[in-house]
């Protein structure tokens, strides 16, 4: 499809009772974009709030039971009797009630049993009963800590006015001394850091017999845990499925609850409003209207026919319908701009530009299969890092890319930088298709063949060039915007000085001679743009005919020559990195294979060699790969999306609900 | 002491206050219990119908000091350190002590008020190191915590040990209580240590009311000392009560009382 995708707007009025299903229906249609508002003064119904409780009680249930977040939304009923939802979901959390307590009792129990553990192991050399020490009247007891080194020094500061008592850790200790001796204890203990540690207020015995039974309830506690779990693990494995179905329904119906939250009501009725794709408005009526068994009232709108969107008020979301090698470029384009409604769709153009320059740039056999290996292994989902590329469909980027650089790999004859090893197949072929064997197809060797080689990709300038002016005059002319078709830089004036100058330089490398002629051609155009202003205003009647006097449109005229001249100056001068870049992949590789065999004679030169070969194809993938896709990128964002992208559209945005696999 | 006390149709108040030193320790316990929020597992001594505050039936302690004599005590609780409160408790029982011993016949008063000043002298002396050393205060501020009704060779003595350098072996040799610390002077003597010099003041103040014990008979004197004996006694079988509890070695128990 060459322009954007036809939308209608699409205006549906369902009883409440049916707003559910269709609201499922539509979701899982995936193909209308909501015009949503936020509605004031709706508050969440009773029925809505339970359904958004029972989710996350249900959440909670699939977390206890250690099940992952994914895959909640891969299956599901289908059911949308929200009734039968709460009825089996309250099932199933009151089956679960029993476990849950168990363990977190045992948890809270363990818990428990841990801090008293930590709080009494400052205790565990001390063999007298905790209640002990809390009863003394004639004694001061001072538990605690110096830093290891000070012990020594306390025990001989105190001498023997307290009893110093080592305990199990390093530096700590009790001390004992006389009631009215405790001045002199305090303060000698805080000249050394003493850090003190409280008694235990709620625990009678002696520490270290306390300390043992406390090892060994834990111990029961953390068998009793393992029980438990294996519980789980049994319920788990008996509800799993069960639970993952009501998540999912319950999951949608929070979804649908929200959007229906920015959609206008009455009563009774649901009104939802929005853009479908004019081919899929017959199907997916047809749906709605067998879904509700009639009871939906439909308007389908041509854009044409709103007038918010004639005022420019309202922009027609735009739709780019792709198979899946144009789809992956999207990103491409969408990170730039988005095309407007009812103007070419640039992507598939994008798409066969980037595969062509990358393949220029970075042709080679070995390093392209890298590429295609790695795009084919993020379209396979089985690295889960990859998910997230895979999702934007980079695998196939990637796979593109690099089929694009085997191609030219082989017409440059390298592998993995190798210049020799495909010269037997490039033999045979050029046999087979010239009759006469050749080493390489392109050999980009000796200066006439790179000076060619640089006129080539500039030629590959001058169509990408052309294509873009092309869609600017196309979509200005669509849009019905004369002056900006056929007067401006990139319009027919422009394209035709930028073509006829491309003309002349053409025949001049044939041979030919630049004529009157010539001049009177280019004259046309750039009067045109020079003439611009008085044109325009001659053709609609404004009036006065020069806005801000003859100077300044004299002024205005010169610098719109000038700047038209350098802009395709520059745009096609641009296209000689792409040559560049070939080149500098071609000396990298010689680099590569020069390094190798400087070092093949040496002792084990063999594997040295073949430890530069790989690193340097790595470094040339890596680095170089990143370089040429910016390149690439770059000289389309500059020299082609600049030439008709002046406006941004809005994406197509569809409420989309995932297709669940259905339990019975 | 009780049982002596039982002897008499009407104890003479003299010997009721000096049975009383435990009744300040339990209000001292209280105070402390009332400060640290811990007032379970308190050891309250029972002087029976001697007590001027019914404490030992384990009640509402606060309650039934606030409804006793040592009712003052408490709105200081929070306004003043624990230690200053301590000392108050200390200043009021030997006051109220001079006051009635003042007030004793002739030939009772004069045992009684030798013992009493020499033991107030040797509490002032420790208190004054206290301050100096652990409290860090100096003379003028320390003045207001000690027990008034010296002599002033007593006075001076006090102001003397805020002034002598703390590491002067010296100056403390010569000063009027330098005998309490003369077991401290040795050469790495840095400064004094108060507690020593309190475990020698108990055993002079010991061997002070053991004379005295033996001295005026018929008279209150030697109930007075006999009274300060138990006293000093039962300090150390507590100690050695409680050492023993907590598994310490007679050797060490000795040891941390200054018998060793």
């Amino acid at each position: 499809m060459l322009f954007t995708e036809p939308m209608k707007k699409i205006e549906i009025l369902v009883l409440k009772s049916d707003a559910d299903s269709v609201m499922r229906s539509l979701g899982f249609a995936g193909c209308v974009q909501l015009i949503t508002q936020q509605q004031e003064g709706r508050t969440p119904g009773a029925e809505e709030q339970e359904t958004a409780e029972l989710k996350v009680r249900l959440q909670s249930l699939a977390h206890f039971l250690g099940m992952s977040d994914e895959g909640h939304a891969e299956i599901g009923s289908e059911t949308n009797d929200r009734d039968l939802l709460a009825r089996k979901a309250r099932l199933i959390l009151d089956s679960a009630k029993t476990l849950v307590d168990e363990e977190s009792r045992l948890l809270q129990r363990r818990l428990s049993l841990k801090q008293a553990s930590d709080e009494l192991a400052a205790f565990s050399g001390v063999k007298v009963p905790l209640q002990e020490m809390r009863r003394l009247s004639y004694l001061t007891v001072r538990i605690g800590s110096v830093a290891p080194e000070l012990l020594p020094e306390v025990v001989t500061v105190l001498g023997k006015r307290a009893l110093v008592v080592p305990l199990d850790r390093p530096g700590a200790f009790m001390a004992v001394a006389p009631r009215k001796g405790r001045w002199a204890l305090d303060s000698e203990l805080s000249r050394r850091g003493f850090q003190a540690v409280q008694l235990p207020e709620d625990r009678n015995g002696v520490p270290s017999d306390m300390l043992a039974a406390m090892a060994e309830e834990l111990a029961a506690t953390e068998r009793l845990l393992s029980a438990v779990e294996k519980q789980k693990s049994d319920f788990r494995g008996e509800h799993e499925r069960e639970l993952a179905a009501l998540l999912a329904d319950l999951d949608l119906s929070v979804t649908i609850d929200a959007v229906k939250h920015t959609l206008a009501s009455t009563g009774s009725v649901q009104k939802i409003v929005g853009w479908i794709p004019r081919r899929r408005v017959p199907s997916v009526l047809e749906g709605l209207d067998s879904l509700t068994q009639g009871r939906i009232a439909v308007q389908v709108f041509d854009p044409s026919e709103l007038q918010d969107v004639a005022a420019g008020r309202t922009k027609v979301p735009v739709s780019t319908p792709h198979g899946r090698v144009v789809r992956s470029f999207e990103r491409m384009v969408f990170s730039y701009s988005i095309p407007l409604y009812g103007t070419i769709d640039p992507t598939p153009f994008v798409a066969v530009m980037f595969v062509l320059l990358f393949a220029i740039m970075f042709g080679d056999v070995g390093q392209g299969f890298v590429g295609v290996a790695i795009g084919l292994l993020i379209n396979s989902g089985r690295v889960r890092s990859f998910e997230a590329y895979r999702r934007k469909n980079f695998g196939t980027t990637f796979l593109v890319a690099g089929l694009a650089s085997m191609a030219s790999g082989f017409l440059y004859g390298s592998f993995f930088a190798n210049e020799h090893v495909l010269e037997p197949a490039t033999r045979y072929v050029t046999r087979l298709l010239l009759g006469r064997p050749l080493d390489h197809i392109v050999a980009l060797v000796g200066f006439q063949k790179i000076i060619l080689f640089f006129g080539f990709t500039i030629g590959i300038g001058a169509v990408i060039n052309s294509v873009g002016l092309i869609i600017n005059i196309v979509n200005q002319a669509r849009r019905g915007d004369w002056e900006k078709a056929i007067l401006s830089k990139t319009g027919a004036a422009g394209a035709l000085f930028f073509w006829y100058v491309l003309f002349i330089a053409v025949r001049m490398l044939a041979g030919g001679h630049l004529q009157t002629l010539d001049l009177v051609v280019l004259a046309v155009p750039l009067l045109a743009l020079f003439f611009r202003e008085l044109i325009v205003h001659l053709v609609t009647g404004h009036r006065p005919l020069l806005k801000d006097g003859l100077f300044a449109f004299i002024m205005e005229g010169i610098v719109e020559i000038l700047e038209s001249t350098i802009y395709y100056v520059s745009n096609s001068v641009s296209f000689l990195r792409v040559a560049a870049f070939a080149l500098a992949h071609t000396v990298l590789s010689t680099i590569v294979f020069l390094l190798s065999d400087m070092v093949g004679g040496a002792p084990g030169g063999l594997a040295f060699r073949i430890l530069i070969i790989v690193i340097g194809n790595a470094i040339i993938i890596v680095l170089e790969g990143l370089i040429v896709t910016i390149q690439v990128v770059r000289l389309q964002y500059y020299e082609f999306f600049s030439k008709f992208f002046n406006e941004t559209g809005e994406e197509f945005s569809p409420f989309i609900l995932r297709r669940r696999e259905v339990v019975r | 002491m009780t049982y002596v006390l039982d002897y008499f149709k009407d104890p003479p108040p003299i010997l009721v206050h000096t049975a009383r030193k435990l009744e300040y320790q339990n209000v001292k316990s209280v105070v402390r219990g009332i400060a640290h929020g811990r007032l379970d597992n308190l050891r309250i001594w029972d002087l029976g119908k001697y007590a001027s505050v019914r404490l030992s039936d384990g009640r509402d302690y606060e309650k039934a000091i606030a409804g006793s004599p040592y009712a003052w005590v408490l709105p200081l609780l929070g306004t003043l350190p624990l230690a200053q409160v301590e000392n108050r408790l200390d200043r009021d029982y030997y006051d109220r002590f001079m006051q009635l011993a003042r007030a004793l016949p002739a030939r009772d008063r004069a045992g009684v008020v030798r013992l009493a000043n020499a033991e107030i002298a040797l509490v002032n002396v420790i208190w004054a190191l206290r301050l100096r050393f652990y409290f860090k205060l100096d003379a003028a501020k320390a003045a207001g915590l000690l027990i008034g009704g010296t002599s002033s060779s007593v006075r001076s003595a006090i102001a003397e040990a805020f002034e002598i350098p703390s590491d002067s072996t010296d100056g403390w040799r010569k000063w009027r209580y330098g005998w309490l610390l003369e077991d401290q002077l040795a050469d790495s003597f840095t400064a004094p240590d108060p507690m020593r010099a309190e475990q020698k003041a108990s055993q002079a103040l010991y061997a002070r009311a053991h004379l005295a014990f033996h001295q005026n008979p018929f008279t209150l004197g030697p109930l007075v000392a006999y009274f300060k004996l138990k006293e000093y006694e039962a300090s150390l079988l507590g100690i050695a009560v409680e050492a023993l509890r907590l598994s310490v070695p007679g050797q060490d128990v000795l040891d941390i009382v200054g018998s060793g």
